[in-house]
């Protein structure tokens, strides 16, 4: 899949702070150009916050024109936007103004969580290892890609937001339909055939919340449509409220320390934990890159209105539900990355390994590769240089 | 490719840290996820066992052409007095607290040796030696 950040303009001043920032050596800057790797990047902004130049973008759909390409557009609403607010009422008003400002449908997909997260809790209570649960594409992602060992601990659930998709095709199935998510995260993004190529996506379009705040706030006040949220969906989008009556439930939040105990899982160390939920953000999805408020005041915000959440949890079939995650299967035989490993190993040990990252390249190790293949040579090394 | 780790005698902040070091290194290579997760359990508890029962020793790590992985655990002492005993499931030297705390189940050179593809063990006054390959 492609990344969700794209590289824009020609001013790079190569601070190479993107670089320095990216958790997992996605991005390099060779010849005053950024480049982000696409089997590595796992689209957690990082880059986006760093770049003081403002150079490094999120791919965006072209609303207007994608608005007319169906005869009936569904906006699917994140839970997490729920911090964002006061009082219930703001939400049945944001309502009103998606619908108003062109979508036919607004549909909440909490009851569709709220039913994963209690499925979750079951699901890991007999399986004698530590169980993982995420609806953080991100996190998944870095499962997928530096915790190999840990695939088969992801519990093999789709994500809420394509479930609700998936049923939404199935009850409009005569009819042309839009289904647009309205997302308040980057990595979310990646789930929708466009703007970054998911084909197998029941969502059509995925745009930032952030974007569609304007029009919502010119709208907002005109009107109420009614909304139903329900509980246990709000608990699985907040990692202080997830599993909060279990000891052996437990969440863990931000890459340092979703590392740690990834590392610890790996070396078997965990004995008493049965369920861990993941999330990339601090407080869990409440933490969006695209929600107006800050999660500090937003876990007040969404925990104050625990009354307010009446919606019924949605009966949910394994069929709509189940879904395993894969890992992408490796183009070298063994032997050839055996190889490979001893050739930039031996390039390596002609490095500095300071991995100052001043030739563009995350670290040593990053270069050395990229000499193994041709691509660039020692040259580029200031340290050596020197 | 050979490593030597050095494992300091009662040092809990750093144990662990060998393995850790060999986990990224076998990542980096790609290897076989079945032996990635073996190597990393069997050499987690092997380093570990280093820091809590001896007197201190190293982690040797090697990986030949081949793609199989060496380890051997090699410590100044005082030794394991019965090897046999040791390596029963469920023998243990640990206090009773610890194993309330999950640790010290006595699992761990029996663990060692079941995900092991090879395990030979020597233990005198002088030291305890392991050696692991797996692949």
């Amino acid at each position: 899949m492609k990344p969700v950040i794209q590289y824009l303009g020609e001013n790079c001043k190569n601070c190479i702070k993107c670089v320095k920032s990216c958790p997992t050596d996605a991005i390099s800057i060779i010849n005053e150009k950024v480049n982000i790797d696409d089997t590595k990047c796992i689209n957690c902004q990082s880059c986006i916050q760093s770049c003081e130049q403002k150079l490094l973008k999120i791919k965006d759909v072209n609303l207007e024109k994608a608005f007319q390409e169906h005869e009936y557009n569904i906006a699917l609403i994140p839970t997490a936007i729920l911090s964002d607010f006061n009082q219930f009422d703001e939400l049945k008003n944001l309502t009103y103004a998606i619908k108003e400002f062109g979508f036919d449908e607004v549909v909440q997909y909490s009851d569709i969580e709220g039913s994963l997260y209690k499925q979750a809790l079951k699901d890991s209570s007999k399986q004698g290892k530590v169980m993982l649960t995420s609806f953080c594409p991100t996190i998944n992602r870095l499962i997928k890609q530096e915790y190999p060992t840990l695939v088969e601990h992801l519990l093999p659930y789709d994500y809420p937001v394509e479930i609700a998709a998936k049923r939404l095709r199935k009850q409009y199935k005569d009819k042309d339909v839009g289904i647009f998510s309205l997302c308040e995260c980057v990595g979310k993004l990646t789930l929708a055939k466009e703007p970054l190529g998911k084909m197998d996506s029941n969502i059509d379009y995925a745009l930032s919340l952030s974007r569609m705040f304007p029009h919502i706030n010119k709208r907002k006040n005109k009107g109420q449509k009614d909304i139903r949220i329900n509980k246990y969906g709000v608990k699985s989008n907040v990692s202080a409220l997830f599993g909060n009556r279990s000891l052996s439930v437990i969440s863990v939040e931000g890459m340092p320390q979703i590392r740690t105990v990834l590392d610890l899982i790996e070396f078997d160390q965990l004995k008493h934990v049965q369920l861990i939920a993941l999330y990339h953000c601090y407080q869990g999805c409440i933490g969006g890159y695209y929600l107006w408020a800050n999660p500090f005041e937003g876990r007040f915000h969404i925990e104050s209105m625990m009354s307010d959440y009446t919606g019924e949890l949605v009966l949910l079939d394994k069929k709509d539900y189940f879904k395993e995650h894969h890992m992408d299967s490796q183009k070298q035989t063994f032997k050839e990355r055996v190889a490979w490993f001893h050739k930039v190993n031996a390039i390596l040990e002609t490095l500095p390994k300071y991995d100052c990252g001043s030739c563009g390249f995350a670290n040593c190790r990053h270069l050395a590769s990229r000499i193994a293949s041709g691509e660039v040579d020692d040259s580029l090394c200031r340290v050596k240089r020197r | 490719m050979i490593k030597v780790y050095q494992v300091e005698k009662d040092n809990y902040e750093d144990a662990g840290k060998a393995s850790s070091d060999i986990k990224r290194t076998l990542k980096t290579i790609g290897i076989d996820k079945r032996v990635l997760k073996a190597t990393s359990i069997a050499c987690y508890e092997a380093e570990i066992n280093i820091a809590i029962h001896s007197d201190g020793g190293t982690v040797t790590f090697e990986i030949d052409d081949e793609g199989i992985v060496h380890l051997s655990f090699d410590d100044i002492g005082p030794g394991i007095e019965d090897l046999a005993l040791a390596q029963t499931p469920g023998y243990s030297t640990a206090s009773p607290k610890a194993r309330s705390l999950g640790f010290g189940a006595g699992m761990g050179l029996y663990n060692m040796k079941s995900v092991a593809s090879s395990f030979e063990i020597t233990s005198s006054q002088e030291g305890t030696h392991i050696k692991m390959t797996f692949q």
